[in-house]
C-alpha cells in the first residue's frame, strides 16, 4: 500500500510552472474536446508534434512525463492490439493461417512459463512481453508436429493498423496533457484554481470556499490516513488476521476489522481539526484571505490565445 | 452551532480522503470484465450520509471523485467521473434519505435495499447509453467490440442487453449488497462518535 503516491507534483521552473491553475485547467479541458474532434491521423501526428514541442519549450524532462505513462501502459497495448484484432475494414495486410496442435500448446505452455519465470528482471520487462507475444505467433503458425486442428486465420487489415495507432497516440496525448498538469502544478494550488472557477455555482447553494477548503483538507489527509491503515493492518496481522487470503465472508469479516478502528480514528482526528480550526476563529461561510493570490499575467494570455486557436482549429477541420 | 458546522466540515473531509483512498483498492470480480472492478469506496459516503444527512453525502461523494481524478487522472475527460458520480449517488442519497427519517436498523436495511435496486436500475441505463459509448469512443472501437470482451469471459453474453444483464446488473448488485453489508455491520460500532455531539450541541 505505501507505493500509492498522491499527487505527482515535482518542484521545478519553467513556463508550466508560472501558469495561473486556472489557466491550466481550463486550457486543458479546451484541448481535449478539441484532440477529440480530429478525424485522421495526419492531423494527430501535428497534434502529437505540437506537443512535444511545447514540452520542450516548458523544458519539461520527457523521460519524466514516461515514467507516468507507467500505469496505463497495459491499457496501451491491449488498445493495440484490440484494435489490431478486431478491426477488419480496408485491405488485407497480413494473412496467417493458424492451428492448434499438441505441439503448439505444450510449447506455449512452456514459453509462458519461461516469461513468468524470467519476469522478475525487471529491466527487461517490456522486451520480454513483447518476445512472448511474438514467441505465441510464430509457435500457431509454424510449430506443429501431429495432428492439427480447430484452424483459423489471423488477419491484419490497413484501417485495423492505422486505427491502432491512431488511439493509442490519442491516449498519449491525452495522458500528457493531464500529466503535464499534475505534475508542474501543487495540489493546493490545483484546488485554489478550482475554487475561483467554481464560483458561479454559488446560484444552486454551492459555497466553492467551503468546498475547497474540504478538498485541502482531505488531501493533506490522504498521506495520515494511509499511514494509519497501513499500522492497523499490521496490528491485526500481528493477531493473526490475514488480509490476502480467504473467501468471500472471510474477506468481509477482514475490511471490518480494518475499517472500524480507522473510522474511530478518523472521527477523533476531525474532532482535533474542528477545536484547532475553532480556536483559530474559523468561521464557514465566511471570506477567507490568502498570502498569495492567483494572477492572471501575459503567459496566461499567451496561453488561452494558443488554446482558443487550437480549439478553432479543429473545429473548422471537423466542420470542413 | 458554529462549532457544529466546523465539525462536518471536517468529518466530511476526512470521510472523503478515506474514500478516495479505497477508492485505489481494486477487487475484480470473475463474472464481469477486467474493467468492472469492486471497491469499498461507497462505504465512508454512506456512513457520513447516515450520520450527517443525505447532503453530506453528496459532498463526500463529489470529493471522492474530484480527488481521484487529481490521483488517477482521466482519459474520458470528466464523462466516466460524472457518470460514476450519479450511481454512487443514486445508493447513497435514497439509502440516506430514508435513514433519516426513521432511525433504527430496520429502516437502514429498507433504505439499503432500495439504495441497491435504484444504483441497479441506474447503472444498467448509464452503461448502455453514456459509459460504454463513451469508452468505445475513447479506445476508437464499436460498442460491439467492448461487447465482445464480455463475450470472452462469459459466453453466454452475445449483445448489448445481454452484457447489460449478464455483467453490468450482476456486478452492481454484488458491489451493492457487499457494500451494504459492511456499512450495517460498521455503523452502529463508529457512529456514537458523531452522534453523541449532537446531543451535546443541542
Amino acid at each position: 500500500m505505501k507505493n500509492i503516491v498522491i499527487g505527482q507534483f515535482v518542484p521545478g521552473s519553467g513556463f508550466f510552472y508560472k501558469l495561473d491553475p486556472r489557466t491550466k485547467i481550463v486550457s486543458i479541458v479546451f484541448l481535449m474536446v478539441a484532440l477529440f474532434l480530429l478525424e485522421n491521423i495526419t492531423q494527430l501526428l501535428i497534434a502529437f508534434s505540437v506537443s512535444v514541442v511545447l514540452l520542450i519549450i516548458g523544458r519539461l524532462s520527457i523521460i519524466r512525463i514516461i515514467k507516468g505513462l507507467k500505469p496505463i501502459f497495459i491499457l496501451l497495448i491491449f488498445t493495440f492490439l484490440f484494435q489490431i484484432l478486431f478491426n477488419q475494414e480496408g485491405t488485407l495486410l497480413v494473412n496467417q493461417s493458424m492451428s492448434l496442435s499438441y505441439s503448439s500448446i505444450a510449447s506455449i505452455v512452456a514459453i509462458t512459463v519461461l516469461w513468468r519465470y524470467l519476469a522478475h528482471f525487471k529491466r527487461f520487462n517490456f522486451l520480454l512481453l513483447l518476445a512472448w507475444i511474438a514467441g505465441i505467433y510464430l509457435i500457431l503458425s509454424y510449430f506443429h508436429y501431429g495432428p492439427t486442428f480447430a484452424p483459423f486465420s489471423f488477419k491484419v487489415y490497413e484501417k485495423g493498423v492505422e486505427m491502432s495507432i491512431f488511439v493509442v497516440i490519442r491516449l498519449l496525448i491525452i495522458i500528457t496533457l493531464s500529466t503535464v498538469l499534475t505534475i508542474t502544478t501543487k495540489p493546493t494550488d490545483l484546488t485554489q484554481g478550482l475554487e475561483k472557477l467554481l464560483r458561479p455555482m454559488k446560484v444552486i447553494g454551492m459555497n466553492s470556499e467551503d468546498f475547497a477548503l474540504i478538498i485541502s483538507i482531505s488531501l493533506r489527509y490522504i498521506p495520515t490516513i494511509l499511514d494509519e491503515a497501513n499500522k492497523i493492518m499490521l496490528a491485526q496481522a500481528s493477531r493473526g488476521a490475514d488480509f490476502s487470503e480467504g473467501k468471500l465472508k472471510d474477506k468481509v469479516k477482514q475490511v471490518i476489522s480494518l475499517l472500524v478502528p480507522m473510522f474511530i480514528i478518523a472521527f477523533k482526528r476531525s474532532e482535533d481539526l474542528a477545536d484547532a480550526m475553532e480556536s483559530r476563529n474559523f468561521i464557514p461561510g465566511k471570506p477567507r484571505t490568502r498570502i498569495y493570490e492567483l494572477k492572471f499575467n501575459f503567459s496566461d494570455l499567451m496561453t488561452s490565445l494558443f488554446t482558443a486557436a487550437c480549439f478553432a482549429l479543429s473545429i473548422v477541420l471537423k466542420v470542413i | 452551532m458554529k462549532r457544529k458546522s466546523i465539525q462536518k466540515m471536517t468529518i466530511i473531509a476526512i470521510l472523503s480522503a478515506m474514500a478516495a483512498i479505497l477508492m485505489l483498492i481494486e477487487i475484480p470480480l470473475g463474472f464481469a470484465p477486467d474493467f468492472y472492478k469492486l471497491d469499498f469506496s461507497e462505504v465512508p459516503v454512506l456512513i457520513g450520509a447516515f450520520a450527517l444527512g443525505p447532503i453530506a453525502g453528496v459532498i463526500i461523494e463529489a470529493v471522492k471523485i474530484l480527488l481521484n481524478f487529481m490521483i488517477n487522472g482521466t482519459i474520458t475527460f470528466g464523462v466516466g467521473e460524472v457518470a460514476n458520480f450519479l450511481i454512487g449517488l443514486s445508493i447513497v442519497v435514497p439509502a440516506s434519505w430514508i435513514y433519516t427519517r426513521h432511525k433504527t436498523r430496520k429502516f437502514a436495511i429498507i433504505g439499503l435495499g432500495i439504495g441497491i435496486v435504484s444504483m441497479t436500475v441506474l447503472g444498467a441505463f448509464l452503461n448502455a447509453f453514456v459509459l460504454l459509448p463513451v469508452y468505445a469512443s475513447v479506445f476508437g472501437t464499436s460498442v460491439d467490440g467492448l461487447v465482445a470482451v464480455g463475450t470472452l469471459v462469459n459466453p453466454n453474453i452475445t449483445n448489448l442487453t445481454g452484457f447489460i444483464l449478464l455483467a453490468v446488473v450482476p456486478f452492481n448488485l454484488v458491489k451493492g449488497i457487499l457494500v451494504s453489508v459492511v456499512v450495517i455491520l460498521v455503523y452502529k460500532r463508529v457512529s456514537f462518535l458523531i452522534k453523541g455531539k449532537d446531543h451535546d450541541e443541542v
